[in-house]
This record gives structure tokens, C-alpha cells and sequence, in this order.
């Protein structure tokens, strides 16, 4: 998914207008909002956004300085290192059982509660979460678990149709041979 | 605080810059991400706070130890860490790695530093930000400004940011000759700076700024 998609997806998300979204000249995503109010570069528009959302996540994401920094070096990493990385079969290997290990103790990226950390690799991952087999889904399970949470909420699959985690898998594969 | 950082990690130097503006006294230690004790560290420099946690990217670093808000100053520390940051990396990457592509995207990068610092004294407006320090401390390794032509205004604001007493600290800590952004593949697991794309602008004109 493309910079400008998921800036509008998370927009969404957040029950904020996203305003005009595209990319500039430097080809780095830009949102205007009114005549010529204008915030450049993925992060800063995120925040941007977050400040005037009332939503759950966008509470979380801005309540402490602490969690301010922790939510911003994901959406960092999400631009640096999840979008680029999942199209490379090596990196994307390596950044799935990095994933895979954070969410053995956690249930969201920061804190115990959803934040724009959340949102944005969840976008980030999906492509890459899409083309993943059901055994390997399995081999990554605490980071199935995580993605799967995630897209249960309405606000963040948005009508998309939902990824299947299911581990019946074969049932529905090769009904005929499964006695 | 403690930095860890890998031998000649550029982005080490930045963080070490940050500390000193913010009068934090920091502990820099060079390790290495295959040792098991670090296996937890996903992306070098990392910082340490006092109160145990730990945030490894720079920018996140810049804006706790900086809390203010300005948008123009966190556009350019993004600018820094998205665009400047993997085009210095592919520019100055040897053998197989070697990109002729980073070459337009870099030049297209300083013309819009210089076009901005003759307009102002400094990045976000009249005085120096961490927007500064992140920029400076990335062209400062690997003599990316060296021959460079037609800059006036970025060499202007160059050296008086070099002449600072907390880069001079900063520096006496962390020589520049150490430095090299080829030290970036041993920063992560994901190949370092490599899989970031250019991003190539649509201006077609950058000029021959850089050597």
C-alpha cells in the first residue's frame, strides 16, 4: 500500500478528514487541509492527524511524552523498514519473526492499548501478511494473533475483505479428501 | 543514558550531538548486534533512557529530549531520517551496492537545503533546532560537502554549527575520520539503509552540486 493510501486509510480510521493527499515534487506525501495549510512527510501527518482526532487511538497515541516517542519510531520504522523490507524475500523473512518475538509479550506495539504505532505497520505488514500461507501464518502465530485483532475492528479493516487466520484451513481447501 | 551504537555508525554521532544540546550526560557503547546479550536490539543507534526505556530511532529521540511543537522542525527532522539519510547511504555505498542513481537524488537534497538556508538562518527559522543538528550530523561523515560547488549559504551554516561548543564535545567523543555511512549494514537486520528507495524527484534540474 502506497504512502498517500494509508494516510487516507488512517485518516479514516481516526474520524479525522484527511484533506488533500498526494505526493509533492520530492515524491514524499503531503496533506492539505483548507486554502494552503500544508504537513509534509508520512509521520508528521500522522501526528498531524492525531491531534485533531477525538478517536480512542488517537487519545492513546499522544497521552504521555513517553508514548509520544515509542509511537513515533514505529511509524519511522513502518516508512524505513516494513514497506521497503516486505518486498525483499530476506528482509521481509527477518522483519515477520522480529514481529513475531515483540508480540510474544505484547498485545500492541506500544503500551497495552492501541496507538497510530498499530495503525501504521498493520498497513505497512498487510500486503506482505496477504501473501503469507496458512503454515506459515501458523509459524508466526503471536504475530497473526496481533494482525488478526486488529483487523476484527470495523474502523481499521474498513469493508476489506478480512485475512483468514483460521487454522482449519484444509477443511475448506480439499473438502473431498478430508474424511 | 547510554547509546548503543555499532563502530562507525554515523547516526551514533547524531544522537551524541542531541545528548549534549539537551546537557544529558550520556554513555556511548559500541556493540554488536550479532552478540547474544543484543539480540534484542532491533535498530542501532538505540537509546537508553534512565528510567530503562529504550527508543531507537533518532528523530522519536529528538523530539522527547526537545519537546516542543513545531511543525516545520519535525518536517525536516523526517526529511532528514527519509530522504537525506538513504540517499547518503546509497551514494556512498562501494561495490555491488554502488547506486549511479544516488548521485541526482543527493544533489536535488542540497539544492533544497541551500535554497532554504539562504532564506533563513537556520532550518526551522531563526534558531538552531534539532532539525539542524539531525542534518548537520549526516553531512559531516564521509566529506559528502567536500568539492561540493555553488553551496555558499549551506557551508555558511556548516561551520557555524560546527564551531559550536556542544559539536566540538560532541566531535572530541566521536571523530568524524571513524565515521562512514557503509557502517550503516551492520546498524539492523534489514540490510541497513539499502532497501529504502530513492525517492527521485520530478525537477529534473538539480545542478552539478556535488563532487
Amino acid at each position: 500500500m502506497c504512502d498517500v493510501a494509508v494516510v487516507k486509510k488512517i485518516a479514516n480510521c481516526l474520524g479525522v478528514a484527511p484533506g488533500k493527499v498526494q505526493l509533492n515534487d520530492e515524491q514524499v506525501v503531503t496533506r492539505t487541509i483548507g486554502q494552503n495549510k500544508t504537513v509534509q512527510g508520512f509521520a508528521t501527518i500522522l501526528e498531524s492527524l492525531a491531534r485533531e482526532s477525538k478517536s480512542e487511538a488517537a487519545q492513546n497515541s499522544t497521552s504521555t511524552k513517553e508514548v509520544k516517542a515509542q509511537v513515533y519510531q514505529w511509524l519511522e520504522f513502518a516508512v524505513l523498514y516494513v514497506a521497503p523490507g516486505s518486498k525483499d524475500k530476506y528482509v521481509s523473512k527477518q522483519l515477520l519473526a522480529d514481529f513475531n518475538k515483540l508480540f510474544i509479550s505484547k498485545s500492541y506495539l506500544v503500551g497495552n492499548f492501541i496507538t497510530l504505532a498499530d495503525l501504521a505497520v498493520y498497513y505497512a505488514i498487510y500486503d506482505l501478511m496477504k501473501s503469507l500461507s496458512p503454515v506459515d501464518k501458523e509459524n508466526y502465530l503471536n504475530l497473526s494473533r496481533w494482525f488478526d485483532h486488529l483487523q476484527q475492528r470495523p474502523e481499521v479493516h474498513q469493508g476489506e475483505p478480512l485475512l483468514n487466520f483460521t487454522t482449519i484451513y484444509l477443511h475448506g481447501w480439499a473438502t473431498g479428501t478430508h474424511i | 543514558m547510554i547509546i548503543y551504537t555499532n563502530e562507525g555508525n554515523p547516526l551514533g554521532l547524531k544522537l551524541l550531538m542531541l545528548a549534549k544540546f539537551a546537557k544529558q550526560s550520556v554513555q556511548l557503547q559500541v556493540v554488536n548486534l550479532n552478540d547474544a546479550k543484543h539480540k534484542d536490539l532491533l535498530v542501532l543507534p538505540t537509546l537508553e533512557l534512565d528510567n530503562g526505556q529504550r527508543l531507537f530511532s533518532s528523530v522519536a529521540i529528538a523530539k522527547y529530549l526537545f519537546d516542543e511543537e513545531d511543525q516545520l522542525r519535525d518536517e525536516w527532522l523526517e526529511w532528514s531520517t527519509t530522504l537525506l539519510a538513504p540517499a547518503l547511504a546509497h551514494h556512498m555505498a562501494v561495490g555491488h551496492r554502488a547506486d549511479p542513481n544516488a548521485l541526482p537524488v543527493l544533489n536535488a537534497l542540497v539544492k533544497k537545503l541551500d535554497d532554504r538556508l539562504k532564506s533563513s538562518p537556520y532550518l526551522a527559522g531563526n534558531k538552531l533546532t534539532a532539525a539542524d543538528i539531525s542534518v548537520w550530523s549526516l553531512l559531516a561523515p564521509d566529506g559528502t560537502l567536500k568539492g561540493a560547488q555553488n553551496v555558499d549559504s549551506l557551508r555558511d551554516w556548516y561551520g557555524k554549527v560546527k564551531a559550536l561548543p556542544e559539536v566540538q564535545a560532541a566531535l572530541a567523543e566521536q571523530p568524524l575520520k571513524d565515521l562512514s555511512f557503509n557502517a550503516l549494514q551492520n546498524a539492523n537486520r534489514y540490510g541497513g539503509l539499502y532497501h529504502v528507495p530513492l525517492k527521485l524527484p520530478n525537477t529534473a534540474d538539480t545542478g552539478k552540486l556535488l563532487a
